[in-house]
């Protein structure tokens, strides 16, 4: 339980992205567009709006493939026919006399 | 009449114009490396016909182009293949080429030379087409050769410095050690087929002999380092970037597989030659992973990595799925590239560094990047549905459901859970926890020229080995049926070495770290075979080229034997016979008994 | 055949009578001419030879090597250049011609008819040679690099003149063209034996043989650049010519006779590549090399069947080009730094880019990059052998290995790396070094295209 907390810096980036610009760190020196914002002192440029919405939409899109084709094809990874158990075939199907006839 | 052959003549001969053009006038007008790049789209886009026609009509090719020697009743000709390998393989490897290309673009900027290099990796490219599309053996060992010549100039780019140099000589070695079985399997061929066209050698051929197909392993096994001349896949990451995505992940490595995989014909009837491929390809599929365990540069991990796939592909051969090797060559090359030029951007961005352990929190300040780091590696280790799965989960199904090595076959699946590991491990150190790199205020992924083509390859990634193998000819029926456990024994493997990987890393951030321990040693520096093989042998050829051959040999024995006697004795003699010492009373007397004595003799 | 010997003849007037700024014009450009005529030789390739008179033919075994030595007297007059620079004009003329009188001899030996006429001028080139080597070399041990070339051969070919006498009293004839149809049978006794030694040690001297080969690396190391090119490129093949005109008449002893060459040949190809990778003299290595070429060509023209004497004589003409070619480039190196020393020049691939480029073409020949004809001669040399017994293949193959290294181990040593911190005063490369290397280079690439000229007799 204690662990969906971890979740939680998922939540802090969707709803930065959503809120604008005014989440862009750093000094942002430009009026528009998606100008990337100079760094402070001792930190790395923060990325764009733009190239986190481009990476979020990347591995959303693998996880939408990866869980569209297990609907659709889950024969793949589960197997597509079960396995055959020998013990479970009878003597008639397989067209074996019974051992009191001759 | 179709398109099939005049596109795929326009493909090849496109990819010559910037050979030519420099030497023209129009060369000074253009950007040459964006050319070089338009002209690669271009060639990939062409290619596509002839691709889509085999696809949806079967249509393959041979052209017989140029008569080049014919003696008394052999008879060399420019002969291009167009089956269903060298096609597929051709659009691959140029989508890849393109996107390389233009991701270069941004990598080498600052490069003088930024000319000669993408001069260098068109060359490259054409050497490399030769090769998969030579329907004779003589064809084959030009393009072979030049692979190995272009990987020797391309590694050795930054030729000021003696690593780069040393490990370019080193591709060379092992590369030509590999050719003399190429040279024996084609002298076997000429003496016992008359001939080195392909087809001749399948019909006259059962393949029952082993020595050409010894031959052939051995060239496989340099040029696509396999367990014993393995070592100059890692030290050729000395080559930018850019190099190692396209020559040692993607086409020139594959070159060896693909030799043994146009063999198969050969090769499906000799029992022992399989086992013999199996066996090699699964020592080395898990040595190197367990080398890439404790590597702590990125692109050696990466490089480990291609190795480790390169073994699987070796793997496929010898349980007699040359279709599935071939399928996962190209699926490889698509995440492959990507991780090298996600490894390059990082790289890059944090000035030129490449240890992991001086990396981290990246995936705050990359985001693309590593997001598909992310997805290339899920790709590489076969997470279900990404393009990786089409041929590696395909290969471990049929690898365990055929009456195969069962040795060879767990070493396998240890190596798949291999897989996991060190993949967890890069995007571990790379890309989560806190940075431990100064800052770097240029960090950033503006430029269109590296994101577009890591995206581009990203998408592929994901959908490539969706759409190549449901578009592929049929080739080969694969097992349907088997027991669950067979069946997710491959994923089972995958997430159990992504579930211990990712504990142990989470566990041990923040312990002190301990002395290294025997086992870390061994995986670290490679299982110890670059130490030992590297000073031994080296060591005994140049003792005995110094000592044995030009000191003893050489300048001792011959000398002295035939000038230094010759002129010794005549001196001696001269001496003897020309010194007068004036002893006129011995000279008489000498003269006289001598003369008495033949006298008495005679009478 | 006169077409060329006379214009060669009379080059002597015209270098003695020429004025000082047009000597060197006037026999660079009249020898190129002479080379563009010797082409036409080329036609008749499919008749076994085409007869000029009574003493001179041409055929396609000696065709190619007549154009190769027309070829590259303008290349050694183009590269004698600079060092004759200080020289009085006498001098220089004189050395022009010594070239021009070893030109001559070179031509009619290779167009020679009869056994006793190649056999005088196969001497007669020893004499400019070996005045070129003495006079005009540049170390001390010039002296001692004559003596050795000129007795080392001499030795072989004493025997040869005195066998070539007792064959034309048995015969009647030495004309060649007639071997084949009056072929002695010769049976194996002791003066037989004795006779087929006479006969070859000559040529295995020459070519050389690898326990007779001291001579080569003294005389390739002191002779100055025209000397070297010309002893690399025809003198060696010479021997290998000679042989394969006198392996007519010598048939069944071979069999049993060619053996102990054969091995020493195989051994010493490998121990010559091996002595190549510890060299520490840049002439020196490039020497070494040719005995190891020379080796294998030994060994195909021992074991006889069609297949590697065409290897042979392709990698004869191959083997010339290029041993040419990487004289030239180390005379590059020689002339700026007045050192063969290896380790004083390195990393010129940052002050000289288009000499890296001829260095990196003229490694690349020299290891047999397909699909050139080094290549192609090596590969049926290889195969022939791989045929006549199967395990020369590891020797052959260690060969190969052993030549890719120590091709690159040159080439990364001269142009890769850092740049020395005392190369100083390294005058740009000039157009005429240029046009050198690449008049060297331009016909090593077009035979790629049409390897049949080369191919010798026996195509």
């Amino acid at each position: 339980m204690s662990a969906l907390t971890r979740l939680a810096p998922f939540a802090r980036v969707g709803g930065r992205l959503f809120r604008g610009r005014s989440g862009g760190g750093g000094g942002v020196r430009y009026a528009g567009g998606s100008a990337r914002a100079w760094p402070r002192y001792r930190e790395c440029s923060q990325p764009t709006r733009s190239e986190v919405i481009q990476a979020e939409v990347l591995s959303s899109a693998m996880w939408f493939w990866i869980l569209w084709r297990f609907w659709h094809d889950s024969d793949a990874v589960l197997g597509h026919f079960p396995y055959p158990d020998p013990s479970q075939w009878t003597d008639e199907e397989l067209g074996i006399l019974p051992d009191d006839e001759d | 009449m179709n398109l099939f052959n005049s596109s795929f003549i326009m493909t090849l001969t496109i990819l010559t114009f910037p050979i030519i053009t420099p030497l023209t006038n129009l060369y000074k007008k253009s950007h040459y490396p964006g050319y070089i790049k338009t002209i690669i789209s271009i060639s990939f886009f062409l290619s596509l016909i002839p691709t889509l026609t085999m696809f949806y009509s079967g249509q393959e090719a041979t052209m017989y182009n140029w008569s080049w020697l014919n003696i008394q009743t052999f008879h060399l000709n420019i002969n291009i293949k167009l089956d269903y390998f060298s096609i597929l393989f051709m659009s691959v490897a140029l989508f890849v080429t393109w996107s390389i290309m233009e991701f270069s673009l941004w990598y080498m900027h600052s490069d003088p030379n930024m000319d000669k290099f993408f001069k260098y990796l068109l060359l490259f490219l054409i050497t490399m087409m030769i090769l998969v599309t030579a329907n004779n053996l003589f064809q084959l060992f030009i393009g072979w050769e030049s692979v190995g010549i272009m990987s020797f100039l391309l590694i050795g780019w930054w030729h000021g410095r003696s690593d780069a140099n040393t490990a370019a000589m080193q591709a060379v070695l092992y590369n030509r050690i590999g050719d003399i079985g190429f040279i024996l399997s084609m002298t076997w061929f000429l003496l016992y087929s008359n001939s080195w066209d392909l087809q001749q050698i399948f019909i006259t051929q059962e393949g029952t002999d082993i020595i050409p197909m010894l031959g052939l392993l051995l060239a496989a096994t340099g040029k696509s380092a396999q367990f014993g001349l393995h070592p100059w896949l890692p030290s050729a990451m000395e080559g930018p970037t850019p190099v190692s995505a396209l020559l040692h992940s993607s086409t020139m490595v594959v070159a060896g597989i693909f030799l043994l995989i146009r063999f198969y014909p050969l090769m499906q009837n000799n029992q022992s030659l399989q086992t013999l491929c199996l066996c090699l390809g699964a020592l080395t599929t898990l040595f190197t992973a367990i080398c890439a365990l404790t590597q702590n540069d990125i692109k050696k991990i990466v490089a480990f990595s291609t190795s480790s796939q390169l073994g699987l592909m070796m793997v496929t051969i010898g349980i007699n799925q040359p279709h599935l090797a071939f399928l996962h060559i190209c699926t490889h090359a698509f995440f492959k590239a990507m991780l090298f030029l996600c490894s390059g951007s990082i790289i890059h961005n944090l000035n030129d560094e490449q240890d992991i352990r001086k990396m981290g929190g990246l995936h705050k300040t990359l985001p693309i990047t590593s997001s598909s780091l992310m997805i290339g590696s899920m790709a590489l280790t076969g997470i279900p549905f990404l393009t990786g799965f089409y041929s590696k989960d395909l290969i471990i199904e049929s690898a365990t459901t055929s009456y195969t090595n069962a040795w060879a076959l767990v070493i396998t699946l240890i190596a798949t859970s291999l897989t996991a590991v060190y993949s967890t491990r890069i995007i571990f150190f790379a890309l989560l926890n806190n940075p431990r790199f100064n800052f770097s205020p240029s960090m950033n992924e503006n430029d269109p020229t590296m994101i577009n083509p890591i995206k581009r390859l990203a998408i592929s990634s994901i959908l490539a080995g969706f759409f190549i193998s449901y578009n592929i000819p049929i080739t080969n029926i694969p097992q349907m049926t088997m027991p669950p456990y067979m069946k997710f024994a491959a994923i089972l493997s995958t997430v159990l070495g992504f579930m211990i990987a990712l504990e142990l890393n989470v566990m041990t951030k923040n312990l002190k770290s301990n002395y290294s321990t025997k086992l870390t040693n061994f995986s670290n520096m490679l299982g110890y075979f670059p130490p030992l093989i590297h000073r031994t042998s080296p060591f005994i050829n140049l003792s005995t080229g110094q000592n044995l051959a030009s000191l003893m040999i050489d300048l001792i024995w011959l000398e002295k034997s035939l000038p230094k006697t010759i002129s010794q004795t005549q001196a001696m003699a001269s001496m003897y016979t020309s010194t007068q010492t004036g002893l006129l009373k011995l000279y008489f007397l000498s003269f006289l008994i001598s003369m008495t004595l033949a006298l008495t003799l005679l009478f | 055949m006169l077409k060329i010997i006379m214009p060669t003849i009379m080059l002597i007037p015209t270098v003695w009578l020429s004025n000082t700024s047009s000597m060197w014009i006037n026999t660079t450009s009249y020898s190129m001419l002479i080379a563009l005529i010797s082409l036409s030789y080329l036609n008749n390739m499919d008749t076994t030879n085409m007869n000029h008179s009574l003493t001179l033919s041409s055929d396609p075994l000696s065709t190619p090597l007549l154009i190769l030595t027309t070829w590259l007297l303008p290349l050694m007059i183009i590269a004698s250049q600079h060092h004759l620079k200080n020289e009085t004009e006498t001098r220089k003329k004189t050395y022009i011609s010594l070239l021009i009188s070893l030109q001559t001899f070179l031509i009619l030996t290779f167009s020679a008819t009869e056994m006793i006429m190649f056999y005088i001028l196969f001497e007669t080139t020893l004499i400019p040679t070996l005045i070129i080597i003495t006079r005009w070399g540049n170390q001390t041990e010039r002296m001692n690099a004559g003596l050795y070339f000129l007795f080392y051969t001499l030795i072989g070919s004493l025997p040869l003149l005195i066998t070539l006498i007792y064959i034309q009293n048995q015969m009647g004839t030495l004309n060649f063209l007639l071997f084949n149809y009056y072929k002695p049978m010769l049976d194996s006794t002791w003066s037989n034996n004795l006779m087929w030694l006479a006969c070859t040690m000559a040529f295995m001297i020459k070519l050389p043989l690898y326990g007779l080969h001291l001579w080569l690396p003294k005389a390739h190391v002191e002779a100055p650049i025209a000397g070297s090119m010309v002893l690399a490129a025809i003198l060696l093949k010479l021997g290998g010519y000679g042989l394969m005109r006198i392996l007519q008449l010598l048939e069944p002893l071979t069999n049993n006779m060619a053996y102990p060459f054969l091995l020493l040949s195989l051994w010493g190809m490998i121990m010559t590549s091996s002595i190549c990778l510890r060299q520490t003299d840049l002439k020196s290595l490039i020497a070494y090399s040719s005995v190891s070429h020379m080796a294998l060509v030994i060994v195909a023209i021992w074991i006889q069947p069609p297949w590697s004497l065409m290897g042979a004589t392709s990698l004869m003409i191959a083997h010339g080009l290029t041993s040419s070619l990487l004289f030239c480039v180390a005379n590059s190196n020689y002339e700026r730094v007045h050192s063969r020393t290896l380790l004083l020049t390195r990393g010129l691939q940052m002050l000289f880019p288009l000499m890296g480029m001829w260095w990196i073409i003229a490694s690349l020949t020299n290891l047999a990059l397909p699909p050139s004809i080094n290549l192609f001669g090596e590969l049926l040399i290889v195969m022939s052998t791989f045929s006549w017994c199967n395990l020369t293949i590891i020797l052959t193959g260690l060969n190969i290995l052993i030549t890719a290294l120590y091709s690159l181990y040159m080439l990364i040593s001269t142009q890769r790396g850092k740049l020395p911190y005392h190369i100083h005063n390294m005058p740009p490369t000039f157009t005429r070094e240029n046009i050198l290397m690449s008049l060297h280079i331009i016909p090593l690439l077009l035979l790629t295209l049409n390897p049949k000229i080369v191919l010798g007799n026996l195509y």
